[in-house]
């Protein structure tokens, strides 16, 4: 039985855009991209606004706090480098600049988490030296108050 | 608005491979006995096949980046249309709408859409994720997203949003074993409970191993023609092709504006407008189960409850063979068959039971069928509306 063999997932082929992106996380900076026509912000990173397809993007990094829109438990996977982690807390969590990012959740009891749980962006280092970001609970009036500032 | 010219376009053929379990067997070989179990089924040769549509590029299909022209080439088959549209499960459904179109247009009269795969035993496994690593993936597969996971994000949110609870998903698995009992190519066929399924594995939260389709190594083969052709053929009863649409929400769950609503409900409201009618008077439906939560998203998106109504009205028995809309009569994908992409599949069940020989639970004289697709990560959906 051949298997199919997925590279590390850290160290796939990036472009430009990927290498900006990644190169920031280890400055601990999490970039979304916004559109300075409609200032809407976007994420993943795109060559050209979403929508319009205008070249006006701007790279802005995350203020960090975020809410979770979902999540789930993954004791299972058939890609043995997925099942080596289980299990995990895989999220989707809404950032508060209004994008929606695939992470997960660490530092955290499963059974405590709900949509909708406050969150804030973590940078763990990767054994192949990257980083990625992950998201923990956060108290809720400290990020609030970070936003409205902001936005 | 689209226009479709529903009703001028027959599926005369169907057939699904009894194989569940196929070690050592190329998935090719499987193609080979679907095309040639179809066109038996319709009464025609392989020489009157002008048309061809098929995609195998998921690794248990073994084809590569010409899938189509491979299966082909080894069927001899030497079709003048081809169609190789790829939107994961939902991509034979697709092939339905493309080649009314191509039907109607005259480019070919005569189609068949096959699809094979070793799922189960095959000689290339899957690598549980669905975007390339070079590309949008980047972003979303270092977090380890599993197919499954993708299915259970969309489900823990729906329990979220409106109450939805594991034991109304639960009840779809337990629907579907007991339509599968009386069929017996099925895969499973002992009856479950719905402690059963919640006692399972939870392989993904809050999905259950029971709330996930079988695995298995199969396919099937439909043939479509003309509506001239079709009343001169008398192998079957022709099922018309009344309406279609197809839709892709996105590949990135994060991308997902909301993870309860498939991209269904817009292919969904174009198959019914192109038919001209309405959910109420559907008398079967098809719905892809990849997983419980596929169906009860799925009865939302394309209008037969309101959003947030489907726990409900599957507690309340209505998607039984008794209920106001019976789904997956041979036992769907969660306990018949599903080889990966379960759409072909779901075709030749609609197809099956509007013709009176479902293998499964056949209703009595059931005149409008739906079938609806969803691939991918619920990445897209195809949905088609076929009539005797």
């Amino acid at each position: 039985m051949t298997s199919y063999e997925p590279s590390t997932p850290t160290s796939a082929p990036r472009d430009d855009l990927a290498e900006h992106w990644w190169q920031a996380l280890q400055r601990k900076e999490f970039l979304v991209q916004r559109s300075t026509g409609t200032g809407r912000f976007q994420f993943y990173p795109r060559a050209r606004a979403v929508g319009t397809l205008r070249d006006d993007l701007e790279w802005v990094p995350a203020v960090g706090g975020g809410t979770v829109y979902s999540f789930t438990v993954v004791n299972w996977s058939a890609n043995p480098e997925f099942a080596a982690d289980c299990p995990y807390t895989l999220a989707l969590v809404d950032l508060d600049e209004g994008v929606r990012i695939t992470t997960r959740i660490v530092d955290a009891e499963p059974e405590s988490l709900r949509c909708g749980t406050r969150v804030q962006l973590v940078y763990r280092p990767t054994p192949d030296g990257s980083v990625l970001p992950y998201v923990i609970p956060t108290l809720e009036r400290k990020e609030r108050s970070t936003r409205d500032r902001l936005f | 608005m689209i226009r479709f010219p529903s009703g001028e376009v027959a599926i005369v053929g169907a057939y699904e491979s009894p194989r569940r379990k196929a070690p050592g067997i190329h998935p090719f070989q499987i193609h080979a006995e679907v095309v040639a179990g179809a066109l038996a089924d319709a009464g025609l040769e392989p020489g009157q096949v002008d048309g061809f549509a098929t995609t195998a590029t998921f690794p248990q299909e073994t084809g590569w980046q010409l899938s189509a022209a491979e299966v082909i080439e080894y069927l001899g088959l030497n079709p003048r249309w081809i169609d190789s549209s790829d939107l994961g499960g939902a991509a034979f459904v697709s092939h339905i709408g493309h080649a009314v179109a191509a039907i109607t247009a005259g480019l070919c009269e005569t189609v068949v859409v096959s699809y094979a795969a070793a799922g189960r035993t095959g000689p290339l496994t899957a690598p549980d994720y669905n975007t390339g690593i070079y590309g949008p993936g980047l972003w979303e597969i270092p977090f380890g997203p599993t197919t499954i996971s993708a299915y259970a994000l969309a489900a823990q949110r729906h329990i979220h949003q409106y109450g939805t609870t594991a034991e109304q998903l639960a009840e779809i698995a337990v629907q579907c074993r007991r339509n599968a009992a009386t069929n017996p190519d099925a895969m499973y066929r002992t009856e479950i409970t719905v402690d059963d399924v919640l006692s399972s594995p939870a392989l993904s939260s809050p999905l259950h191993k029971l709330d996930c389709c079988v695995v298995s190594d199969s396919g099937g083969a439909f043939v479509l023609t003309s509506r001239a052709r079709a009343e001169q053929l008398s192998a079957q009863k022709p099922v018309y092709v009344l309406g279609f649409g197809e839709a892709v929400g996105q590949v990135q769950m994060n991308q997902m504006a909301d993870a309860t609503v498939l991209a269904a409900s817009r292919s969904g409201a174009d198959a019914f407008a192109s038919a001209g009618i309405t959910p109420a008077e559907i008398d079967v439906a098809q719905l892809y189960d990849s997983f419980t939560i596929t169906v009860l998203l799925a009865l939302e998106a394309l209008g037969f409850v309101e959003a947030g109504e489907a726990g409900d009205f599957i507690a309340d028995g209505n998607i039984a063979p008794t209920g106001r809309l019976p789904i997956n009569t041979d036992g769907g994908g969660l306990s018949s068959n599903h080889p990966g992409r379960r759409g072909a599949l779901a075709v030749i069940e609609a197809v099956r039971q509007l013709q009176g020989r479902s293998p499964g639970v056949q209703l009595d004289d059931p005149r409008l069928s739906l079938v609806s697709a969803t691939g991918g990560w619920l990445s897209a959906n195809s949905t088609v509306i076929l009539g005797v």
